[in-house]
C-alpha cells in the first residue's frame, strides 16, 4: 500500500491493509477519513480496508467546466489551507484539504449534496492567502456549490436568498417601516429596483452556462 | 482610476445599509461630506449581488449582475465607494476578473448587450476606509474631528472582505492590518487589537453552531481585553454580533453586553453628530458611555 503524498499520515489515522487491483483508490474510514492508491504491496499497513473506489475522472471534468473549478487540479494536499480555517477550527467535519481531495478523487455524492460540508465554508478566503499553489479553495468550493444548485442539491436557503434578488432586486425587503426610518434619518427615498432588467439579463441563458 | 481631484465618488450602499441599517447610511453620508467627499447617487443599482448565496447559485450570473452595476457607475466616470464588506467583495472581485480576463469580459458583455449595457473596466471599487486613508489622508480626517473620543476603548473587528483575498482587495496586509487601528486613533479612540481581531463572523455557514461558537469566543475576547465596544465596518458582521449576541445569550443563558459600533458612527460622533443622528439608539446592545458622551 502506497499513500500519496506522505504528508497525509500527519492527518489520518489509518486502519487498513488489504486492497484491490493495482491502481484502485482505497477509501479507509477510521478515526478520520484517509485515502490511498494501491500499488501492489501492502507497505506494512495492518488493519482492514473498508471501502474501495476508482477515481471518478468524469467529476473532475465536470468541475473543470465550472468557473474557477479547474483550480482544484493544482492542489498537492499540503494542508496549508487547514490551519487558520475558522470553519475547520470550530467544527469537527469541515476540512478544506479533504474537500479538495474528494474533488480530485471524484467523491461526488459527498460533495454535491445539500448536506455537504462545503456549505459550512465561511468564505473568509484565509485558505486562499495560505495556499502555495494558488488553488483558491474558496473558489473551488463555490464551483462545487454551483454544481449543487444546477443539480438541485443545494440547501433551500441558497435559492431563497438569490431568488429574492431576482424578484425584488435586493436580498432584503423594502417595507413602510424602512421607508419611514430612512425619512427619519434624512435619507432619500429608495427608488424602484430595475427587476425587469435583471430578468432580461439572466433568464434566457439560465442553466446553459453562457 | 478616475480623476480624484474633483472628490466625486459613487456610493454603493447595498441592501444592508439602505434597508436594514439606514442610520449607518446617514452616518456615512454626513461624515464623508464633512471630510470633503461628494457622493454622486446613481439610480438603478441592484443588490451587488450577494457574494455568498448569489455567487453559490451561479458564478456567471453573479458576474453579470455585478457587471451591470459597475457599468452604471462607469457612465458617470467616478470610482465606486462601498460601505459594506459584502458589496466590496463582489464588486471588487468582479471588476478585477473582468479587467484581467478579456474572454470573460466578452461573455459577460454579450449578456449585458441584451439590456443595452456594456462593461468597460474604466473605474475602481474602493471601500470608504481606503478612500479616507489613501485619497484624503488621516490628517484631513483628523481636521474634521471636533470632539475626539478620548478614553473610548474600541476592540477592532476587521471582517474578512476588506482584506481578503488580498490578490483582489489590495488594501492592507491581510495578516497584520493597521488601517482600522489608525482610523480609530484619528478620531481619538483607543483601538484594541486582540487575539481574535481577524476572526470571521461566520455568517456564511449554513449551520448555526460554527458562527455561534466563534461569536462567543470573539465577544469574550473583547470583554477580556477591557474594550468598551467592538468597532467594525461591515453591516453583516454588525448584524451577526449585535442581534446575534442576544440570540446566543438566550441559548446559553448568559449576557454578553458587548456594544457593537460601525466605524462611521464613531467618526460622525467625533465630528460632533449626536447619538441620535448616527442611530446609536437603534442598536440592540446600547453603548451607554457614548450615549452619555454625546449629551455632554
Amino acid at each position: 500500500m502506497t499513500f500519496i503524498p506522505k504528508s497525509w499520515f500527519n492527518y489520518c489515522r489509518i486502519r487498513c491493509s488489504s486492497a484491490g487491483p493495482v491502481g484502485d483508490i482505497c477509501f479507509f474510514t477510521g478515526a478520520e477519513t484517509a485515502f490511498g492508491v494501491y500499488s501492489g504491496s501492502n507497505g506494512g499497513m495492518e488493519g482492514q480496508t473498508e471501502e474501495k473506489h476508482r477515481v471518478a475522472f468524469e467529476f473532475r471534468e465536470k468541475l473543470n467546466a465550472i468557473a474557477e473549478g479547474f483550480r482544484h487540479n493544482y492542489c498537492y494536499q499540503c494542508g496549508a489551507c487547514v490551519g487558520d480555517c475558522p470553519a475547520a477550527n470550530y467544527s469537527e467535519g469541515f476540512n478544506p484539504r479533504l474537500i479538495l481531495l474528494k474533488a480530485l478523487l471524484g467523491f461526488e455524492d459527498e460533495l454535491i449534496s445539500p448536506d455537504s460540508e462545503i456549505w459550512n465554508c465561511t468564505n473568509c478566503y484565509t485558505c486562499s492567502e495560505r495556499c502555495p499553489q494558488d488553488v483558491r479553495p474558496v473558489d473551488v468550493i463555490i464551483a462545487l456549490k454551483n454544481i449543487c444548485v444546477k443539480e438541485d442539491k443545494a440547501p433551500d436557503l441558497v435559492r431563497n436568498v438569490s431568488d429574492a434578488v431576482l424578484v425584488s432586486g435586493i436580498t432584503t425587503k423594502v417595507t413602510s417601516l424602512i421607508e419611514k426610518r430612512r425619512k427619519d434619518f434624512g435619507l432619500p427615498p429608495i427608488t424602484e429596483y430595475p427587476v425587469e432588467d435583471l430578468k432580461k439579463l439572466l433568464e434566457k441563458d439560465r442553466g446553459r452556462g453562457v | 482610476m478616475s480623476d480624484i481631484s474633483d472628490n466625486k465618488y459613487i456610493p454603493f450602499f447595498g441592501c444592508m445599509l439602505a434597508t436594514k441599517f439606514p442610520w449607518f447610511e446617514a452616518a456615512v453620508r454626513t461624515s464623508l461630506a464633512r471630510i470633503g467627499l461628494e457622493l454622486v447617487d446613481v439610480d438603478g443599482f441592484t443588490c451587488c449581488p450577494d457574494p455568498i448565496y448569489f455567487q453559490a447559485r451561479d458564478k456567471m450570473e453573479w458576474y453579470a449582475v455585478a457587471a451591470r452595476n459597475l457599468s452604471l457607475a462607469e457612465d458617470l466616470g467616478h470610482d465606486i465607494i462601498t460601505t459594506c464588506s459584502g458589496c466590496t467583495a463582489t464588486l471588487s472581485e468582479v471588476n478585477l476578473a473582468l479587467k484581467e480576463d478579456g474572454e470573460l469580459r466578452e461573455r459577460i458583455n454579450k449578456r449585458l448587450a441584451k439590456i443595452g449595457r456594456e462593461y468597460k473596466g474604466s473605474i475602481d471599487v474602493r471601500h470608504a476606509v481606503t478612500v479616507l486613508r489613501d485619497d484624503f489622508g488621516l490628517e484631513r480626517v483628523a481636521e474634521t474631528v471636533t470632539r475626539p473620543l478620548e478614553g473610548l476603548k474600541v476592540a477592532v473587528h476587521y471582517g474578512c472582505h476588506l482584506l481578503k483575498p488580498s490578490r483582489v482587495m489590495r488594501v492592507d496586509n491581510p495578516d497584520h492590518p493597521t488601517i482600522l487601528e489608525t482610523l480609530l486613533e484619528t478620531v481619538g479612540a483607543e483601538p484594541i487589537h486582540h487575539e481574535l481581531t481577524l476572526l470571521c463572523c461566520g455568517r456564511a455557514c449554513v449551520t448555526d453552531s460554527i458562527p455561534q461558537s466563534m461569536l462567543a469566543d470573539i465577544l469574550d475576547a473583547v470583554t477580556r481585553n477591557g474594550a468598551d465596544c467592538m468597532g467594525l465596518i461591515c453591516p453583516t458582521c454588525f448584524d451577526e454580533f449585535d442581534t446575534g449576541q442576544i440570540v446566543l445569550g438566550r441559548k446559553l443563558g448568559r449576557t454578553f453586553d458587548v456594544p457593537i459600533v460601525y466605524y462611521f458612527q464613531l467618526l460622525g460622533i467625533a465630528q460632533g453628530l449626536s447619538a441620535e443622528e448616527v442611530g446609536l439608539k437603534m442598536h440592540k446592545v446600547k453603548l451607554a458611555s457614548l450615549l452619555e458622551y454625546t449629551r455632554a
